[in-house]
């Protein structure tokens, strides 16, 4: 969706009802993105909160370079980052004691919800660079430089996130067939 | 069985969530627009607030500025009557004798009387051609302007009526700038006890996680000794005490006999850092541990409200600006303190339960950033009254788990200055 000059400058008076229009046709894509870095409802409704405040309250700096829509998500994404590093569980995480949870296969009725559930159900260091390199598309030197860490150590946790990825697919994938052959 | 996965399962996988929609939860919206009506409420009461100190600012500063003018055109023991369309460069008046010894004007009429060959309407009075008294030495005769000699001119277009009847007023000054003469270089020493107000930065802002905590109220004291280093400046040092903290509320004590998490912690979090108990008997446990700890089983467990007291010994470095107003001296002063912690107190008090303990993790030596502005006002021969309102905030954020908090602490300084 492309916003006009003249929508971008209501937003920039804060004009309210702008406001109401931009987070109607973007809060769900954009609560996907809290979702997917999250992990859970409670603390992706927060994310959202504060990402969409900083949204309003900082729309002057938007130099209509790029797109728009683009520009949101990229303070969504920041947004979420502080949270995570405010939390302290990116720094905090013991990768070597990480355990994995178990997903219950049987209860999915719906792929994305899979998706999502396996996902959120990484890590968080893993999840968080699987989220900005693979869905994001960040290259590994932008996300070694936003949660401070090494490039190197950005793809081995973005290769570690995947191999758990897979596994869990694999598993999805072969349940799927043995179902339907039954 | 080999896998049916391949690389396609993955792709897929990554292009739906990229298109991830998920509606947010009902209210997420109000909540929203609620904070961004909280948001332009608050920055248009801190542009007020910084409106308001910056006017105040304003006006003691032009009005300083004002004054230290006069004085240093007093020193110049001239009086100088500017004209705007004949020349008088100078009226240079001789035979001064009239201060007498309270620094009174006794001038009388006489003495006064200018003589002048410039026409009378094109003289302007006393007031607006700006005469500068200087030390109140108001001589007689005038001399000459450019040679001529000058003819009399009758003293009500000089407006002396100004002179005498800011005679009361001149001679307040006349006090102090002489008293401040005389301290140029000298220095001073002060005592004072002060009512102190302190709390931290993220309190004030209301930041999820302090809804628990307020400021306090206590005492402190301080010795200082100045320098006046300049007619204007001056550099003051010394030690003060004070005591600085903050309260919290809903805090629970339990018995040892509960289940739970909270049972490794033994302490409730603060801003300042855990508050921990002396008495191994009992827990202290915060509202969120008490709401969160499904299986706790204490028999009995009661609320209370706790004090974090910190007792500083501080040494600061100030630099003053001095000026006067209707015969009182200001002073703007900044500068910084180091501060030693000497008492680290909690103390808790509930229905029929008093404990106490202290907080944890709070640094041993900390560093602060100090304004003031001050107000000396004579009391007795050579001592004055000093009024001191003062802020001082800590330049290390405390450690939080929310962001950056600054304590601070904000105080009105009551004592005495005598000069040594």
């Amino acid at each position: 969706m492309k916003y006009s000059k003249d929508f971008i400058n209501r937003l920039k008076r804060g004009d309210r009802a702008a406001q109401h229009i931009l987070y109607d046709a973007i809060s769900a894509k954009m609560y996907g993105v809290c979702m997917r870095y999250a992990g859970n409802p409670d603390l992706a409704k927060d994310i959202l909160h504060d990402g969409f405040v900083k949204v309003f309250t900082s729309i002057k700096a938007y130099r209509g370079e790029g797109s728009f829509e683009g520009w949101v998500r990229k303070i969504i994404v920041n947004t979420a980052l502080e949270f995570l590093r405010q939390r302290r569980n990116i720094e905090e995480v013991d990768l070597s004691q990480a355990s994995f949870k178990t997903v219950e296969i049987s209860s999915v009725e719906h792929d994305i919800n899979f998706f999502l559930k396996i996902v959120s159900d990484l890590p968080i260091q893993y999840r968080t660079v699987f989220n900005l390199y693979a869905i994001d598309e960040y290259s590994h030197s932008e996300i070694a430089e936003m949660l401070n860490i090494t490039e190197s150590t950005s793809k081995s946790n973005y290769s570690r996130a995947k191999a758990i990825l897979r596994d869990k697919l694999e598993k999805l994938v072969d349940f799927k067939y043995e179902e339907f052959i039954r | 069985m080999k896998s049916l996965y391949d690389n396609q399962h993955e792709a897929d996988m990554i292009e739906r969530l990229k298109s991830l929609e998920v509606t947010p939860p009902e209210g997420s919206w109000d909540d929203i627009q609620n904070t961004l009506k909280l948001k332009r409420r608050r920055s248009i009461a801190i542009f007020s607030s910084l409106a308001s100190a910056a006017t105040v600012a304003l006006f003691f500063t032009i009005t300083g500025i004002n004054l230290i003018s006069n004085n240093n055109s007093t020193n110049q023991d001239k009086i100088a009557i500017s004209k705007s369309k004949i020349e008088i460069p100078k009226i240079v008046i001789n035979q001064p004798k009239i201060v007498d010894n309270q620094n009174s004007i006794v001038a009388s009429e006489k003495k006064y009387e200018l003589n002048s060959v410039v026409e009378r309407e094109k003289i302007q009075t006393v007031k607006e051609s700006n005469v500068i008294i200087n030390q109140l030495e108001v001589p007689e005769p005038i001399q000459t302007i450019q040679g001529k000699p000058l003819k009399s001119y009758p003293q009500s277009q000089v407006n002396i009526s100004y002179i005498i009847k800011s005679k009361q007023s001149y001679s307040k000054l006349a006090s102090v700038s002489k008293n401040d003469n005389k301290r140029k270089g000298k220095w001073f020493v002060s005592a004072s006890g002060f009512p102190v107000y302190s709390f931290h930065t993220a309190g004030i802002a209301k930041k999820e996680g302090t809804q628990n905590e307020s400021g306090m109220m206590s005492w402190g004291g301080s010795i200082s000794v100045s320098y006046n280093f300049s007619k204007s400046f001056s550099i003051e040092g010394g030690i003060s005490y004070s005591k600085v903290g903050e309260l919290e509320k809903n805090l629970y004590i339990a018995g040892t006999n509960l289940r739970g998490p909270a049972i490794f912690t033994n302490g409730a979090s603060s801003t300042y850092g855990n508050l921990t108990l002396n008495d191994d008997d009992y827990r202290l446990l915060d509202a969120e541990d008490v709401s969160s700890v499904q299986t706790l089983v204490a028999t009995n467990y009661t609320k209370v409200s706790g004090s974090q007291q910190f007792k500083y010994i501080e040494i600061p470095i100030l630099f003053a600006k001095r000026f006067y107003y209707r015969g009182f001296k200001f002073s703007l002063k900044g500068g910084f303190s180091e501060s030693i912690l000497i008492g680290n107190k909690l103390e808790l008090r509930g229905d029929k339960i008093n404990l106490s303990g202290k907080t944890a993790g709070m640094d041993k030596y900390s560093s602060s950033a100090i304004a003031a502005i001050s107000l000396s006002v004579p009391l007795l021969n050579k001592v004055n009254l000093l009024i001191e309102p003062n802020i001082r905030i800590g330049l290390k954020s405390l450690s939080t788990s929310y962001g950056k908090s600054y304590p601070f602490a904000s105080y009105i300084k009551f004592g005495v200055e005598v000069p040594l």
